[in-house]
C-alpha cells in the first residue's frame, strides 16, 4: 500500500468521528472493515463475535453478499477463524493451497470463490478472544510485519468499538452486550433482506443506502433497520428502485 | 417474540433450532417484504415451507435469498 500515512490519518478521523456521534457497532465495523480492505487490497475482511454458546457469528463485513457472508460462517466448523478464535492466537499468511487437508471445507469453498490467502486475528479481551478478523486475499502477496500490526490493532479497536455501548463491571454484564451486538445483526439482516425484495437491488447497495440514511438523519443505523422491517420507514425514502441483479 | 428486531433473548430464542444464520435473517426480510406479514410470521411461514418439504431451513433460505423461491405468488412461487 502506497500512502499509508494518509490512509491511517484518514482512518483515525473517521472512526474517532464514529464513535463519538450516536454510537453504532454495526456501522462502525462496517466502516473499520471498508478500511481494513483498503489496506490490504483485494481482499475481503469479516469480523465475527462468538455468541453465548461459544458460536462465531458475523457482526459486520466488507461485503454484505450472501456468499461471502456464509463463507465466514461456516468457520463454525473449521477454518482460521475456528483456530484463531480457539487458541486466541493469529495465523497468518495462510496459502490456501497449503492447508486443504486441515480445513478441506472451507479451502474448497474459498478458493471456488477465488481467494488465495486467508489470514485471521483474534479480538482480544483480558488476554482470550471474544471474537476473530478473517481476512481473505485473492492473491498470494503474504502481509508483511507492519501491516500485521497494523489489522490487530484493528482488531483490538473492534474490541473496543463493541464494548462502547455500554460500562461493564462484570462478566454478566459483559455477555448481555454481546448479545446485543450481534442482535444488532439480525435486525440488520432482515432490514438488507426487505430492502432486497421492495427495491430489486442488491444487498451492497441496500446496506449502504441504510448507512446513507442513518448518516444523513443522524440516526443509528439498527433504528433504521428495525423501521424498514416493521414498515415504519417505507423503502422508498430510502432512494429509487433499481434494476439490479441480487444477492 | 422470535424474529423480531432487537429486544430481548433474540439470540436464545433461535440458537436451539439450528436456524441462526445469515440466509435465515435474510429470506425473513424479502418473505416479510412480499407478503407484507410481520418477521415473526415470515420466520414460521418459511419454517413451515422446509417442514412441508422437508427440507433444512438454511437451503430454503438461500433459495429466497437467491430469488428462485417467492413466497407472493410471483415467478418461482411456492
Amino acid at each position: 500500500m502506497d500512502n499509508r500515512e494518509l490512509w491511517l490519518a484518514q482512518t483515525f478521523v473517521e472512526l474517532a468521528d464514529t464513535l463519538v456521534d450516536d454510537f453504532d457497532v454495526v456501522d462502525f465495523l462496517s466502516l473499520l472493515a471498508g478500511r481494513c480492505q483498503e489496506l490490504l487490497a483485494p481482499s475481503e475482511v469479516g469480523f465475527m463475535l462468538a455468541d453465548h454458546g461459544g458460536k462465531l457469528r458475523v457482526l459486520a463485513a466488507s461485503s454484505e453478499r450472501l456468499r461471502l457472508l456464509e463463507l465466514f460462517e461456516l468457520q463454525n466448523e473449521e477454518g482460521p477463524c475456528f483456530d484463531c478464535y480457539r487458541t486466541s492466537e493469529p495465523i497468518l499468511n495462510l496459502s490456501l493451497d497449503a492447508v486443504a487437508r486441515r480445513w478441506p471445507r472451507f479451502t474448497n469453498e474459498a478458493r471456488t470463490r477465488g481467494f488465495a490467502m486467508a489470514h485471521a486475528l483474534p479480538m482480544r479481551l483480558r488476554g482470550r478472544a471474544i471474537g476473530a478478523v478473517n481476512v481473505l486475499q485473492d492473491h498470494d502477496n503474504p502481509i508483511e510485519e507492519l501491516e500485521a500490526t497494523l489489522m490487530q490493532t484493528m482488531a483490538d479497536v473492534a474490541t473496543i468499538g463493541i464494548l462502547q455501548e455500554r460500562a461493564i463491571r462484570q462478566a454478566a454484564l459483559l455477555a448481555e452486550q454481546l448479545e446485543g451486538a450481534l442482535n444488532t445483526r439480525i435486525a440488520i439482516e432482515q432490514a438488507k433482506g426487505v430492502l432486497a425484495e421492495r427495491l430489486g437491488l442488491d444487498l451492497d447497495e441496500v446496506f449502504g443506502r441504510m448507512r446513507r440514511y442513518a448518516r444523513d438523519h443522524n440516526r443509528r443505523l439498527v433504528d433504521v433497520a428495525q423501521e424498514v422491517v416493521t414498515g415504519a420507514l417505507a423503502s422508498d425514502a430510502l432512494g429509487p428502485s433499481g434494476s439490479g441483479t441480487r444477492p | 417474540m422470535q424474529a423480531g428486531a432487537v429486544e430481548g433473548s433474540l439470540a436464545d430464542g433461535l440458537d436451539g433450532l439450528a436456524i441462526h444464520r445469515v440466509a435465515v435473517h435474510q429470506a425473513t426480510g424479502f418473505i416479510v417484504a412480499q407478503l407484507g406479514v410481520s418477521p415473526e410470521q415470515a420466520l414460521l411461514r418459511l419454517r413451515a415451507h422446509a417442514f412441508v418439504e422437508a427440507r433444512p431451513v438454511n437451503e430454503v433460505a438461500r433459495q429466497v435469498v437467491d430469488g428462485t423461491l417467492r413466497f407472493d405468488g410471483g415467478e418461482g412461487a411456492t
